[in-house]
């Protein structure tokens, strides 16, 4: 089982970029005018500038900025100015599998490959957590339990942060947020 | 006394399911009766859509309940994990479970409350969504997990549920239900302490939830009110941002959400209610942080190390890149066939 995991994760690292391929093939579309330019900086050259609802393919994610693929052109969007792009797609494009999910559909579902294939992982019945799950779960105190026991240690934490160069920055909030966020810290007196 | 207590557990169950997540928000005509009827419309801050509003909507409720302790706000979160632990199971899977733990951990440590019982639990489910309780519980379903991207866009999502119970929404909104009159009585045996000796988790082994839950009532409810959603998403970046990741890993999320939306199987998600959508949410946060979260747009994103975590591989044995995007775009429809590695 953790054998068959681990092929279908494989699939996805293969190839190209990890997870770049993924990224790829994700629709996003500008919601208003916008530059697509040839570097993420608000400085950079404009390749040319992107009506709203501009269809674009994702790249590429660099903070505040995304590579894009516009027709034969390539450049960086502000990312705060693309929404999903799936709504958008036709039911042909769907079918046929654009976007990176249909992908991860395929892998899910054992590394088939085909738009029916596709469509059968679709259908096949698996459901999350639904109403009726709630109304008929009991209390589970052993799940709590183990959950409680995952719990990071303090120095676990920051020791697997450092590996992963992570450093604390300080970051003001925003707005009022910081307001709110003080009360709640104060309500433990 | 009893009933109050079974009226309780049930509403903060529902409440919890009903999810907030940093997930996908197709608003969908809500239902009437059951629950959803007893709770007051917009749960909250209404349609105001002014901070200000919001922060005196904090300070009325604030000022009609004696706050709750925050022993009996872990215990309430508790009793509200292990009702959804009842309806999915956690991942068998030790190394996510701990690798999730400590990215989450991490995060909440730059929070205003570090000090919470933090513990964070990756739930089976196919479903992209995520949840929060009181006191420091955080979920995320696989069905999120393993459509995220990197270490970051995590980040983003966990930061969005850590924002949850830090500013306690999912408590408040118990207590803005009590105030319209359902559980007044109920947060008061609570406030009052007197089934604390007992506990609440032992109350639940006795039995008594179990006939409640079986009543059959509606347990749909909207969600935290659209405010605390938005608010949540503002101090989720920035706590991302404070842990050292890129904080638009949650943008990104959202994004990516809004493509699920359209999923047959994602768009089963329970928290498709009364959430603002992706594209709603994307706004408001556009309009909120403007360009003041640029400056960390180079910070961590740590993509290889989640692939490698979600995998049970070092980054050292991931392939390097072997084409380039160009070269696949568009017709690389078909995965390469899995190789074996051995």
């Amino acid at each position: 089982m953790r054998q068959l995991r681990v092929l279908i994760f494989a699939v996805l690292l293969l190839g190209a970029n990890v997870i770049a391929p993924a990224l790829a093939q994700e629709p996003l579309v500008t919601n208003r005018s916008t530059e697509l330019r040839s570097a993420p900086e608000d400085a950079a050259t404009i390749i040319k500038q992107l009506a709203e609802k501009a269809p674009l393919q994702l790249q590429e994610r660099k903070g505040a900025w995304s590579r894009v693929k516009s027709g034969s052109d390539m450049g960086w969007v502000r990312m705060m100015h693309l929404r999903g792009g799936a709504t958008l797609m036709t039911d042909q494009q769907q079918a046929t599998g654009g976007g990176w999910l249909s992908s991860m559909n395929r892998l899910l579902s054992g590394g088939g490959s085909t738009t029916n294939q596709r469509a059968q992982s679709a259908t096949m019945g698996i459901r999350g957590i639904t109403e009726q799950d709630l109304r008929d779960a009991e209390p589970n105190p052993a799940a709590l339990a183990k959950m409680k026991g995952y719990a990071a240690a303090e120095s676990d934490a920051m020791r697997y942060a450092t590996q992963g160069n992570l450093a604390f920055r300080n970051v003001a909030y925003l707005a009022n947020d910081a307001i709110l966020a003080a009360e709640s810290k104060g309500d433990k007196k | 006394m009893k009933s109050l207590l079974m009226r309780f557990f049930l509403l903060i169950t529902a409440l919890l399911i009903a999810g907030c997540a940093g997930m996908p928000n197709i608003p969908i005509p809500s239902g009437k009766g059951g629950f959803a009827g007893l709770i007051p419309s917009g749960t909250g801050a209404g349609s105001s859509d002014t901070l200000s509003t919001a922060v005196s909507v904090f300070k009325d409720t604030k000022d009609a309940f004696a706050e709750v302790p925050e022993s009996e706000e872990i215990e309430i979160g508790e009793a509200m994990a292990s009702g959804l632990l009842g309806a999915a199971p956690l991942l068998a899977n030790d190394r996510i479970q701990q690798y999730v733990n400590r990215v989450g951990k991490w995060i909440a440590l730059h929070s205003e409350r570090p000090g919470l019982p933090w513990s964070f639990a990756v739930i089976d489910s196919p479903v992209p969504n995520a949840f929060a309780a009181p006191g420091g519980k955080v979920f995320i379903t696989t069905g999120l997990l393993y459509r995220l991207r990197s270490e970051s866009e995590l980040a983003g999502a966990l930061g969005h549920e850590i924002a949850h119970v830090i500013l306690k929404h999912h408590l408040h909104a118990v207590q803005k239900a009590g105030k319209a009159g359902l559980l007044t009585t109920g947060l008061g045996i609570f406030a009052n302490s007197k089934i604390k000796d007992t506990g609440l988790a032992s109350q639940i082994g006795k039995g008594w939830v179990k006939g409640a839950l079986s009543g059959g009532k509606e347990l749909y409810v909207k969600g935290l009110s659209p405010e605390d959603e938005l608010q949540a998403d503002r101090v989720g970046m920035v706590l991302a941002a404070r842990a050292g990741y890129d904080p638009f890993g949650l943008p990104t999320v959202l994004q990516l959400l809004q493509n699920l939306s359209t999923d047959q199987q994602a768009s089963k998600s329970l928290v498709y209610s009364s959430h603002p959508t992706p594209s709603l949410r994307l706004s408001e946060l556009d309009k909120s942080i403007g360009k003041s979260l640029d400056q960390f747009s180079s910070q961590a994103v740590l993509q290889e190390r989640f692939v490698a975590a979600i995998l049970g591989t070092t980054p050292s044995d991931l392939k390097k890149p072997t084409t380039t995007p160009k070269a696949t775009t568009g017709k690389s429809t078909t995965p390469a066939a899995p190789k074996k590695s051995q």
